[in-house]
């Protein structure tokens, strides 16, 4: 793997015809854990959608480059095979499609993918129990169609779940921390860092500096009008908790 | 003879059904033009209608009690006949319907057989029908009855490994007597040179329940066609049915809802998944007379286009005449809910895998409303031929 | 249900049921080739026009009558019409306009007169078969705008009329639009030059008067690039015993970037509640967005005539089109309609809308029908249809016969139908509230039709609840 993970450069995406990002540089080494910070419509998901190869992102120029290979050869199954997983901010709900015959054919397709052998069923179930109980998640979701009806809160543990299952390398956390409880916030954190080995690395929008406390940050990014135009270390986090955007002398996007 | 000149044709079993034929007519080409759905073509292709029934033993299923149907004759002596069954072969009983294709079949038929289930069987009834022959025209009748209070779980099934280039024309009289309830599933997977053409003329009596439900996969063209007549109270009709289609292939549901009684339910849904350059047609009508207070109807056409190729026609119509009701309608077509698809491919499961996930989880709304476990089980894995 | 109380609170009298006493200039009734060579001569027509309306009569001749629509009425006898009606004294100026017209206008809320000062709404006026006046002509002209009869057109623009008419409704589309094209007598023509927003809305009132006149006036709009325009028409005529025939065609057409909102109050006499008497009202309106990003937007609340067949259509052609079909249809006594919309996606990314609602009281028979037609080129084409259906009583008839026709895959294609009634606790509740009947049931009525109501313009929705409340309302008790 070397010292590289995740080399963007100077990447334009375009939602339905209009520019979103317009120049943005970014590079993750392993083990790294980088927040990504702005006002709404700074562009933050659309960085993460691209990552994950979202149909409605366009990139028109720049380039990602993912453990050595070119992402924009790869589609959305062959990136999560290759590690890259994203957790929603908004989970899809799928009616007709049980969890954890979900969850299985997830896992076993990146088996496949890795020229692993697959996991039979009784193993699979032994694997989703320990991790279950280890999150404190509550199998009886695993019973149900993946995310429909789920509250936002099952949604996320639903997320963390699928993330402690396929192992990821590079985690991208889309606000995960959105419309959680403080103890739930915990329970994601925990999930995450349990990953966090020192090769696995995470980039994170967040808005609150809770999920900063709990996750630390090695480099925080300020994303502004399509473009990062201030990195530092957790304390750049922290002097926008205290004097805010408009401190720092960025506005609000005006559209 | 071609079917479609059948006023040529000398050797006429039923004269009363080519009155009546003659009184409704074949399809128009109006309606067919409407309708998007030809099959005047298949009509008037040469057929013949000399094949025989050669009985042979037939290697049957534990988990169902079997009938044999050979080229539309019920083979008597390799059929279960446990008890609460019988079969009779009797002279034609009128059967009133505006369906002419319905008659198509029944003027070559002399006797009408009949299936009397009496009591309720430990294990459901798989109608086996089994075909032979080459360019023919194989008109078949068969009437199941459910007697008063009974409850009936019927499947039935096509083997035409040895029929070819041939119309296979299916009448079914479903009757359900008082309180009785008729399930019936028709799983259709046969060869593209082959094709179909099924009237059901579902009869309810009071209290009553019919639930069909169909699967259709194979024909070159198959055709389902409802004419039923809700003059009962408290009697309920349902279809729940699949078309999943490629290449050229056709397929559809024509259905006639009338609520001539009030307090009658009726409800027909169909999912339509289609590949290449197949098409498929979904033509509904719910009439609800004044005096049919308080009934229910409901309809709803699900379309999933797989290509660019592939064609629907969904044409799900209301005819209400009173206000004491409920009433409701709906149709869509399109792909693949793309957000869905996206999550799946998100966690790593390949595009094609995830699309068949999808399609999956839609045909199994449908394979959910068979009540009974062995049927449910033998179309599911039916569909995953 | 409180059956009594609904009766009595729909059956009402027909308010604009006066007939006006004027000198008018009559055809005998009949049809033939010199019938429409007396029409077009009395029009001063060019020779183009008269020989369309020969080839049209021609082919007419060899059409029927289509039968497939959920209507019963008599046979219509075409010899039995007078084909042209006008008011004897032609008028060139306001001055000149017959007194009594100039009254029924007024009873018909437009006071041509007064249009100019009070609601700056340019209306142009369709007595029987011919146009008596056109308000707000100079002010339209200084912005280029042609806002004219269509017989005016055929003199002074008759280039515009020759390259567009037929170009979206072809002489030999239908029986009654190829009947139009033989007979149409007048109507309102319409262009907006480019990038023109029309300054105020164009009005046109059509009014038959004439015993025994059948009324076929012939509309074309053409938007041109970047222009718009709101266009809204409203038609009346006098209580009489028997049926009386409009058979009108309407056509638009917008270029790229251009926009037509066309709205209709149509209030024809909707005839006994025995089905005797009424206009029989069968016409074609289709549009064709010929343009990229160009739109138009039907509404029509239909709340006249005995017989409705109407389908106000868009041929969606230019990419990222979008065509829209907004409708109230009531119908009471013993009213039938059959109306909706067709909407064919040809472009790429082209999207319609179809909210239709209809109501049937008494013995009022009233059918949607439409159509969604998405081609094999149209691209991620996307249409959503709701069809709500509101039934007053235990003896009408409310009918949804929705068409889909899709052969793309990239399209979205959604239909949706339910059917409501007033309940009795609906009733009760409202009434609890100190709130008469009658006025419940308009209460309601409006309820379900707000979404329509709601984009009409504004002067056109305080008319459509009126009239709705109208057509529902009678003596209690």
């Amino acid at each position: 793997m070397g010292e590289k993970m995740l080399k963007i450069k100077n990447l334009h995406v375009s939602i339905k015809d209009k520019e979103i990002l317009k120049g943005l540089d970014l590079d993750i080494k392993p083990g790294e854990v980088h927040a990504l910070m702005g006002t709404n419509g700074a562009g933050k998901s659309t960085l993460v959608k691209t990552l994950s190869d979202h149909f409605d992102c366009e990139v028109t120029k720049g380039t990602m480059e993912y453990k050595g290979k070119n992402l924009l050869d790869l589609d959305a199954s062959q990136r999560a095979n290759e590690g890259i997983f994203m957790s929603f901010q908004n989970p899809t709900e799928i009616p007709g499609v049980n969890n954890m015959y979900f969850l299985k054919t997830a896992l076993n397709a990146k088996k496949a993918y890795l020229g692993e052998e697959e996991m039979n069923g009784a193993e699979f179930l032994k694997l989703v129990r320990k991790k279950t109980k280890e999150f404190g998640i509550d199998p009886a979701m695993l019973k149900r169609n993946v995310n429909e009806g789920f509250s936002g809160g099952e949604k996320k543990k639903s997320e963390l779940l699928q993330m402690v299952v396929l192992e990821p390398d590079l985690i991208l956390l889309d606000e995960i921390d959105s419309g959680l409880d403080v103890d739930a916030i915990k329970t994601i954190a925990q999930g995450v860092n349990s990953l966090l080995d020192g090769k696995r690395s995470v980039l994170m929008i967040t808005h609150y500096d809770r999920l900063l406390e709990l996750i630390k940050p090695d480099f925080v990014h300020i994303l502004k009008d399509g473009k990062i135009i201030e990195s530092g270390d957790y304390s750049l986090a922290l002097r926008i908790d205290e004097q805010g955007y408009e401190g720092l002398g960025i506005r609000h996007e005006t559209k | 003879m071609k079917p479609s000149e059948f006023n040529n044709y000398t050797n006429i079993r039923d004269k009363k059904s080519l009155l009546k034929l003659n009184d409704i007519g074949l399809p128009t080409k109006q309606t067919e033009a409407f309708r998007h759905f030809n099959i005047t073509k298949l009509l008037s292709k040469e057929y013949s209608l000399d094949f025989k029934s050669n009985f042979c033993p037939y290697e049957k299923d534990d988990g169902f009690y079997t009938i044999i149907i050979n080229n539309g004759i019920i083979d008597t002596i390799n059929s279960d006949l446990p008890d609460g069954i019988s079969f009779e072969t009797t002279n034609k009983k009128e059967v009133d319907t505006l369906d002419s294709l319905y008659y198509l079949g029944e003027i070559f038929l002399e006797k009408q057989q009949k299936i009397i289930v009496k009591k309720e069987l430990d294990k459901p009834l798989k109608i086996v029908n089994l075909f032979v022959g080459e360019d023919l025209f194989l008109p078949t009748h068969l009437t199941i009855l459910a007697e008063k209070g009974v409850h009936v779980e019927i499947l039935e099934v096509f083997d035409d490994s040895a029929l070819k280039n041939s119309l296979i024309k299916i009448n079914r009289v479903l009757n359900t007597h008082k309180y009785a309830q008729l399930n019936y599933t028709k799983l259709q997977g046969i060869k593209q040179d082959n094709n179909m053409i099924v009237n059901y003329i579902p009869k309810l009596k009071e209290g009553s329940t019919c639930r069909a439900s169909s699967v259709d996969l194979g024909a070159g063209t198959s055709l389902n066609m409802f004419d039923l007549i809700l003059n009962h109270k408290n009697s309920i009709f349902s279809f729940d049915g699949i078309i999943k289609i490629t290449d050229r292939q056709k397929a559809g549901n024509i259905s006639s809802m009338l609520h001539a009684e009030g307090e009658t339910q009726s409800s027909f849904i169909c999912k339509h998944i289609l590949d290449v350059e197949a098409s498929a047609l979904f033509e509904v009508q719910s009439t609800v007379n004044q005096e049919a207070k308080f009934s229910k109807t409901f309809q709803n056409s699900q379309t999933i286009l797989l290509d660019d190729g592939p064609k629907i026609n969904a044409i799900p119509q209301l005819v209400l005449h009173t206000d004491e009701l409920e009433a409701a309608h709906g149709a869509t077509s399109g792909s693949l809910d793309e957000e869905a698809l996206y999550y799946l491919m998100s966690r790593g499961i390949e595009e094609k895998m995830a699309s068949k996930i999808l399609i999956k989880a839609i045909e199994l709304q449908v394979i959910d409303t068979i009540e009974n476990t062995q049927i449910r089980e033998f179309a599911l894995d039916f569909l995953q031929r | 249900m409180e059956n009594k109380v609904v009766k009595d609170t729909i059956s009402s009298d027909y308010a604009l049921g006066f007939e006006t006493m004027v000198q008018s200039d009559t055809f005998p009734k009949g049809l033939n080739e010199n019938v429409i060579k007396a029409i077009s001569k009395k029009k001063n027509e060019p020779q183009w026009l008269l020989d369309f309306r020969l080839k049209a009569y021609k082919k007419w001749l060899t059409m029927e009558e289509p039968n497939w629509a959920d209507l019963k009425y008599d046979k219509i006898d075409y010899q039995d019409i007078s084909y042209f009606s006008a008011p004897k004294k032609a008028p060139n100026s306001l001055d000149e306009i017959d007194p009594k017209i100039l009254e029924t206008y007024e009873k018909l809320g437009i006071p041509l007169e007064e249009q100019k000062a009070l609601s700056g709404i340019a209306v142009d006026a369709v007595f029987d078969s011919v146009s008596v006046k056109t308000t707000f002509q100079e002010e339209l002209n200084e912005k280029g705008i042609i806002f004219c009869p269509i017989s005016e057109a055929a003199q002074k623009h008759p280039e515009l009329l020759k390259k567009y008419l037929a170009s979206v409704v072809p002489y030999n589309d239908n029986f009654f639009a190829t009947l139009n094209s033989a007979v149409f007598t007048d109507g309102s023509f319409v262009y907006i030059p480019k990038n023109t927003r029309c300054p105020m809305e164009l009005s046109t009132y059509f009014r038959i008067n004439a015993l025994n006149t059948g009324q076929f006036e012939r509309t074309l709009i053409i938007a041109d690039e970047g222009s718009y325009v709101s266009y809204n028409e409203g038609c009346s005529a006098p209580t009489r015993d028997e049926s009386q025939l409009h058979a009108a065609v309407v056509e638009l057409i917008t270029l790229d970037n251009a926009q037509i909102k066309y709205s209709t109050i149509q209030n024809w006499y909707p005839g006994d509640e025995n089905g005797k008497g009424g206009i029989f009202n069968f016409v074609t309106k289709r549009a064709l967005c010929k343009g990229v990003n160009s739109k138009v937007s039907w509404t029509q609340v239909e709340t006249g005539s005995s017989l409705t067949w109407k389908y106000p259509s868009c041929i969606l052609k230019g990419d990222n089109s979008v065509g829209e079909f907004y409708s109230v249809a009531l119908t009471s006594l013993a009213q039938q309609a059959d109306t909706g919309s067709k909407m064919i996606h040809l472009g790429k990314n082209t999207k319609s809308t179809i909210i239709s609602k209809g109501i049937s009281a008494m013995h009022g028979v009233n059918a949607y029908r439409g159509l969604v037609k998405v081609g094999k080129n149209a691209d991620n084409a996307r249409n959503f249809s709701q069809c709500d259906s509101l039934l007053i009583g235990g003896t009408c008839t409310a009918n949804t016969f929705p068409y889909q026709e899709v052969n793309n895959k990239s399209a979205n294609i959604e239909h949706e139908a339910t059917t409501s009634k007033i309940s009795d606790e609906q009733l009760f509740y409202i009434k609890q509230r100190g709130i008469e009947e009658e006025d419940a049931v308009s209460l309601i009525v409006n309820g379900f039709c707000k979404e329509i109501l709601e984009v009409l313009p504004m002067e056109y929705a305080v008319e459509a609840k009126a009239l709705l409340s109208i057509s529902l309302e009678g003596s209690v008790g």
